[in-house]
């Protein structure tokens, strides 16, 4: 993996969204100040994140702080990122509504060759392992095959006073994932995870990763 | 131009290479399952030029009074070049290499794997193998493994990378009653892959279902588009063995294929509407049953017993496999209890507890239920034929004097009548009719219906796992035509 890069996830989300999938709202800031400004503009509660290239699972890293609220918040946690990663940019988030977690992958597999994944999406993407595979690129067809595919599947109607999730638009995201993945072939993986839905049930790439080779 | 593999499965004559009269060597026992059933013309080839289990020999393929249609080699892996430019020489254009020592035994093997490519190339030879075990086609007796075909030809077309399931399954098909009609070993692929088999079984009008045991496929792309023009029309039975780590480091070693996780190859199975079998014997459960019952048009499914275990064990896999075990219409239980023992259960499933009434069992019921209801298939459960009357008979025999066993003969009358009138009900309906039994063809009744087309299958499970495939099928085949 020497000549590989892991794009930041602004620049990810930059090219999920010239594909045309909807991207969540979301500023880059350099410094405190630009942080603040970005804030203004995206109004509390915003996510805030770390931001660089080569930087992959954040989570994990405790490199995003969900559902910050205050100035004082979000001061706390511009420090704690910047004394961490000093060369790290600042990601400013729309807050949304992440009771449902999808994602929707992407991967180039050295005997199959490039293969769209779809599946349960945050922390259950490794617990539940609830995905399913198919060969790059497809058609709309097969992606709502592949909505269909998951044992949760249920989860992406009304359950619990939940809005319906627009599986249209959901098997239209994987098409454009799946063709954006086949034709560039200097793209390795593609990682959105998590997509979430707003109020409409559209779906909504929250987080991502795009590694290309260099 | 005609597929290659149509000439290998089909040959007029062949040449054998690495004959012998000796029983110890394979080469003698594989030469002798072809001179067992082959229709065509058998031309050993021996450097002595001797009699080879009776047969005339030829010095070598230099020898030979013509090209043959099809060459098969059975000797050391490297003699194998010159001879495959001696055929190239002679004119022959198809060739099976039985002989293992290839790309799946490292660096020196890959040098005479690319070697015999080479010269096929060469010379327009397409060969299956080698480290394979060649083909089988009962329709003309070709056999070029070492087993005996022992059933009539059939419908199921197989296409393995492994020779053992083709040839020891030989047996085992007999005793299922499953009828093949064409089984290729690939081994290495190295001029003619899975996909070429593909193709040609998926065109065999022979072949009406096709069945595949995967390690790693060569050419996934083209595996694609091509299984996915197959299966609208043909349903495509796998089995994938490459998809965790240590069934990828015996698939290497194996055939030297490559293999990728198991979810990519289940996500290439649902893209190109293969049904996925989780073992052989699944396999060749479903392959039985996919070519030889017609379509199941809806999940309902009645089951008809005479006992109740094995009733309700239908009944609980039917539903457990997303099939429907519906409540008959209060009419059509009320005309079955008029012609049932008093006791039976009359909703679905109907158990007739332990009745010997063959007729009610066997004709009466499903009749009744596929005429008055809208039911898609059905399950029968409980045919105890011949044998087991015997076996009682054989068990007090020199106990009770003067045993009238001229009911015997009455019972095994009446069973095989009511087969008998099953076997004509069933030409006529176009539904699927599956047994489930704890026994095999050992009982004639058993092996009666096997003969004809009515698959019985060992256990309640694996019967309910073949339904089920038809309805799997049966969706594949509607989303395709959307």
């Amino acid at each position: 993996m020497n000549d590989t890069k892991i794009l930041s996830e602004y620049e990810s989300k930059k090219i999920l969204k010239k594909t045309g999938i909807l991207v969540c709202r979301e500023i880059l800031a350099q410094d405190l100040y630009e942080t603040k400004k970005a804030i203004n503009e995206l109004g509390y509660p915003v996510v805030i994140k770390a931001c660089m290239d080569g930087l992959a699972h954040k989570s994990e890293q405790g490199l995003v702080f969900l559902n910050v609220k205050s100035n004082e918040e979000t001061e706390y946690v511009y420090n704690l990122i910047k004394n961490r990663l000093p060369n790290s940019k600042i990601l400013v988030q729309e807050m949304i509504n992440n009771q449902r977690e999808v994602m929707v992958g992407f991967l180039r597999d050295n005997i199959i060759g490039p293969c769209v994944m779809f599946g349960l999406g945050g922390i259950f993407t490794e617990i539940l392992r609830d995905t399913t595979f198919r060969l790059a690129p497809i058609d709309k067809f097969e992606a709502m095959k592949m909505v269909e595919d998951i044992r949760a599947k249920k989860i992406l109607t009304n359950v619990r006073g939940l809005p319906q999730v627009d599986k249209d638009s959901l098997a239209d995201l994987i098409v454009k994932l799946s063709q954006l993945g086949a034709q560039n072939t200097n793209i390795i993986e593609i990682d959105i995870n998590p997509i979430c839905f707003n109020k409409q049930g559209m779906p909504v790439a929250v987080d991502s990763t795009i590694i290309i080779r260099d | 131009m005609e597929h290659p593999l149509h000439t290998i499965l089909n040959p007029k004559s062949i040449a054998f290479v690495g004959a012998s009269s000796n029983l110890a060597k394979p080469g003698a026992l594989h030469l002798l399952s072809l001179i067992g059933t082959f229709k065509g013309k058998i031309y050993p080839i021996h450097p002595t030029g001797k009699q080879v289990l009776g047969l005339h020999t030829y010095k070598s393929i230099l020898h030979l009074p013509g090209p043959v249609d099809l060459l098969v080699i059975m000797v050391p892996n490297t003699m194998v070049p010159a001879l495959l430019k001696q055929a190239g020489e002679k004119g022959i254009k198809h060739a099976i290499i039985i002989t293992a020592g290839y790309s799946e035994m490292g660096k020196k093997g890959k040098g005479l794997e690319k070697e015999i490519n080479e010269i096929a190339n060469k010379y327009n030879i397409r060969f299956l193998g080698p480290n394979c075990i060649g083909a089988v086609n009962p329709e003309n007796g070709l056999n070029t493994t070492f087993f005996v075909i022992k059933n009539r030809p059939g419908h199921l077309g197989i296409i393995s990378q492994s020779g053992s399931f083709i040839t020891q399954t030989l047996h085992y098909f007999s005793n299922i009653g499953l009828g093949i009609s064409k089984a290729i070993s690939v081994g290495n692929q190295a001029n003619i892959d899975l996909v070429d088999c593909l193709e040609y079984l998926g065109k065999d009008p022979a072949t009406k279902t096709i069945a595949l045991y995967i390690e790693g496929i060569k050419r996934v792309r083209e595996f694609l588009k091509v299984a996915k023009r197959i299966t609208p029309k043909k349903p495509i039975i796998a089995v994938y063995a490459g998809g965790t780590e240590a069934g990828a480091r015996a698939s290497i070693s194996h055939t030297a294929s490559l293999s990728a996780k198991d979810e990519l190859y289940d996500g290439l199975f649902k893209q190109t509407g293969i049904i996925r079998a989780e073992s052989i014997i699944e396999l060749f459960d479903i392959g039985l049953v996919l070519s030889t019952q017609p379509t199941l048009n809806n999940n309902r499914i009645c089951i008809i017993t005479n006992s109740g275990g094995p009733g309700a064990c239908l009944a609980d896999q039917c539903e457990r496999q997303g099939l429907r075990v519906p409540k008959l219409s209060l009419e059509t239980q009320k005309c079955i209890g008029e012609i049932t023992p008093s006791i039976s259960a009359l909703k679905n499933p109907i158990d007739i507890t332990m009745s010997f009434d063959y007729d009610l069992l066997l004709y009466k019921l499903p009749k009744i239920v596929l005429e008055r209801e809208n039911i898609g298939g059905i399950i029968i459960y409980g045919l105890f034929g011949p044998m087991h009357m015997r076996e009682k008979i054989e068990s007090i025999k020199n106990k009770i004097d003067n045993l009238p066993t001229e009911l015997l003969a009455l019972m095994d009358k009446y069973c095989m009548q009511a087969c008998d009138k099953l076997i004509e009900f069933k030409n006529n309906i176009n539904k699927p009719i599956i047994f489930s039994s704890l026994t095999g063809p050992e009982d004639p009744a058993i092996k009666y219906l096997q003969d004809n087309n009515i698959p019985v299958i060992l256990g309640m499970k694996r019967a309910v796992t073949c339904m089920k495939a038809l309805w799997d099928y049966q969706k594949i085949k509607s989303y395709k035509t959307q």
